[in-house]
């Protein structure tokens, strides 16, 4: 049976700046089981990244984790039992120290999206891809291979020979061709996809237990992002690696997970298998969501999309009550706008916040 | 072989086109070494035809590199194309009021200006292309002030209707573009665009930065604009799904060619290019019990300065046969209103969506 490998209770991240403070994650609950993908979906500003750093325990300044626990259930040994797992609470660890280094890309890998509006006027292109390439880790002077071949060392005892060759045998296993020659390439010698699955490499080279994966085909074709979706659930089969996928593609977490989990303003909205999230929806939320794609195939001559009024509310001023009530259609007056939606089974596996489903 | 082409080609534009792209070629020279001597070109669009017609919107897709914003910013000579005739039905120029048919390649600087009334942008990145200095009032009036159409209170009252029209408040007149949220700077990216009352629209990835559900207004907003503005749109993206959403008709790029046009549903139901069906199966569905047929394309988008022989797409085709590596398939119409660019398209049985 599924046997959790993080557990996340009730978490919560604040960023305290002059304006206010940010509640960035809100008592945020869910578990990523072994060997199995959790889907986190939600609008951009609603916290899903913040909670990757989290469990990773490197929010970026002034962000803090305030309360809560995050429990992850360290297998001691390559062929070591669940019974004998060493538990840590990775929100307690030193951010510096050396417990959560060893974890940090060793054992649990990450992969970030690749920047793409995060460029500033007054810099050159030059300084630019500097700052992209090192926020992705590789570093542009360097090569490829021996990026990965540190990686490799920092985590595994390994001679340098050795290292190179676990580098070739990654990149051959992304799927980059002439993978002995690439491994001498330095990133701006790569393609885009390349480079993604480079990153890719990278994350996997330590064979982690769970790969954080922070929209990691965004800005990838569709014909290359099925390419690394593809590797992914492979690299997934062989090494039951657990995935935490990030994203706001419905498409591609339709395809890759097992379980979804919708966020909306720092909180879990909704939670369930992939199966019941897309065909019996509960949240206002989630079913406006999946009707504001436009869907492949579908086409009716001008038909509009249905998508949801108003916009993300000021994370400084939250609305009251239910966080989405503003643009909720199902907005019950006096009941809404006043009380906070507790976490309610709704069916079998399958939970909501929503004041629909609680009894009144 | 090019003749047949030519005239059904010419037949589609006795119909009411706005726009029509002949023979469109845009190179860009690779320079070297210390004289800058030019060694070779990046044909990103090479040989491209197509047409716009009243009111309709025309979809460009392909992968990242393929031309097709190359493409887009050719026609207002963003870019200033090689070679190719740019053929549109202008009302600025004519004398008699009536539209007359203009080649954008023929036209001086001034010419060209009048003709930017009628043809204007929306551009990807609503961060980048508002100027953080101005205020919206300033950024939507600036093409009125530039044309010297800016008449004082009266043209502020025609930007307050504007703003509203695309869903922003009159107090936001007087705010600055880093005070707005992604798809509200795309919403003032559109007003500007539309202060001059232009006939054609070319959106160049007017939605791939914005959330799915800012997305969809925003795609609703476009669509209505289009109908109380009556707007051709070309509408350039990487979403298969948002153009499909969009578009009356779909012209699918690679490597600076177009491999087919057809309208949206046809494509989309029933493509005649290989690439178009391998492009189609990748698209992740948002339905978890799809069963992924996907087509794997063999190594990577072909490189526009060098690109393979014969039909460019025939290293990644699992259909290529030897004419393939030989021949440049012309591009013709198979069946009405749907042009193909494949040697093989008659044979070949498609699947689409």
């Amino acid at each position: 049976m599924s046997e959790p490998l993080i557990e996340v209770k009730d978490l919560h991240v604040e960023f305290d700046v002059r304006a206010g403070v940010v509640k960035a994650v809100d008592g945020l609950t869910m578990t990523i089981n072994r060997g199995k993908t959790l889907g986190v979906i939600g609008e951009s500003g609603c916290g899903k990244s913040v909670t990757a750093r989290a469990i990773l325990n490197m929010i970026p300044r002034p962000g803090k984790i305030t309360q809560g626990e995050i429990i992850y259930h360290r297998r001691r040994g390559k062929d070591g039992q669940a019974g004998l797992d060493d538990i840590i609470d990775l929100s307690k660890t030193e951010t510096d120290g050396k417990v959560i280094r060893s974890i940090r890309g060793g054992e649990i890998g990450m992969i970030f999206q690749e920047p793409m509006s995060s460029l500033t006027p007054v810099y050159t292109a030059g300084v630019h891809i500097n700052e992209a390439v090192s926020l992705h880790h590789l570093t542009p002077v360097r090569k490829v291979g021996d990026q990965i071949a540190e990686q490799v060392a920092a985590h595994r005892n390994v001679t340098k020979e050795e290292a190179r060759e676990i580098a070739i045998k990654m990149l051959r296993r992304v799927g980059i061709p002439k993978p002995d020659q690439r491994v001498d390439s330095y990133p701006h010698q790569l393609s885009g996809g390349q480079r993604q699955r480079v990153m890719i490499a990278i994350a996997l080279s330590c064979e982690p237990a769970m790969l954080i994966a922070d929209e990691p085909t965004t800005a990838l074709d569709v014909s290359i992002e099925a390419q690394i979706l593809d590797i992914m659930r492979e690299l997934q089969e062989t090494a039951d690696m657990a995935i935490m996928f990030i994203t706001h593609n419905l498409g591609v977490i339709a395809s890759m997970a097992e379980e979804i989990v919708v966020m909306y303003m720092g909180k879990v909205v909704e939670q369930g298998k992939v199966l019941e999230i897309f065909r019996d929806p509960k949240h206002p939320y989630t079913q406006a969501l999946l009707k504001s794609i436009p869907q492949l195939g579908k086409k009716k001559m001008g038909e509009r999309l249905a998508s949801i009024s108003g916009m993300t509310p000021d994370p400084f001023n939250l609305p009251t009550g239910c966080v989405f009530h503003p643009r909720c259609p199902m907005f019950m007056p006096g009941r809404c706008d006043k009380v906070a939606p507790k976490w309610t089974q709704v069916a079998e596996g399958h939970y909501a916040s929503c004041l629909l489903y609680e009894e009144a | 072989m090019v003749a047949p082409t030519q005239t059904k080609m010419e037949e589609k534009k006795n119909g009411n086109n706005l726009l029509e792209v002949k023979g469109l070629k845009k190179f860009f020279p690779i320079q070297k070494g210390l004289l800058k001597r030019t060694v070779g070109h990046v044909k990103a669009v090479d040989d491209v035809s197509f047409f716009v017609r009243h009111g309709e919107t025309l979809g460009l897709v392909g992968e990242s590199g393929c031309g097709k914003s190359t493409a887009g910013r050719s026609i207002i000579r963003l870019y200033e194309p090689t070679e190719g005739q740019i053929l549109f039905e202008s009302r600025t120029l004519s004398a008699d009021g009536n539209p007359k048919l203009v080649n954008l390649l023929d036209l001086n600087a001034a010419e060209m200006k009048q003709i930017r009334k009628e043809i204007s942008m929306v551009f990807q990145d609503p961060i980048n292309s508002l100027n953080p200095r101005m205020t919206v009032s300033d950024i939507v009036a600036e093409p009125m002030q530039i044309h010297g159409l800016y008449m004082g209170r009266e043209t502020e009252e025609i930007i307050v209707r504007l703003l509203e029209r695309v869903g922003l408040r009159p107090d936001h007149l007087r705010r600055y573009p880093h005070e707005f949220s992604g798809g509200q700077r795309q919403r003032i990216g559109i007003a500007r665009a539309l202060s001059l009352n232009p006939s054609l629209v070319i959106c160049d990835e007017p939605v791939s930065a914005l959330d799915v559900s800012i997305q969809a207004q925003t795609l609703n907003l476009l669509q209505d604009l289009q109908k109380d503005f009556n707007l051709s749109y070309i509408f350039v993206a990487h979403d298969l799904s948002v153009v499909e959403h969009i578009s009356d008709r779909v012209a699918v790029m690679y490597v600076g060619k177009i491999a087919e046009i057809a309208t949206a549903e046809e494509l989309y139901s029933r493509p005649l290019h290989p690439y178009t069906e391998a492009l189609l199966s990748s698209v992740p569905k948002p339905d978890p019990l799809y069963q992924s047929k996907r087509i794997v394309m063999q190594g990577d988008v072909a490189d526009p300065s060098n690109p393979p022989s014969g039909c460019y797409f025939h290293p990644r085709c699992r259909y290529a046969e030897e004419v393939c590596k030989l021949k440049t398939p012309e591009i013709r119409e198979l069946r009405p209103d749907h042009f193909v660019a494949c040697h093989r398209a008659e044979e070949l049985t498609l699947e689409g969506i």
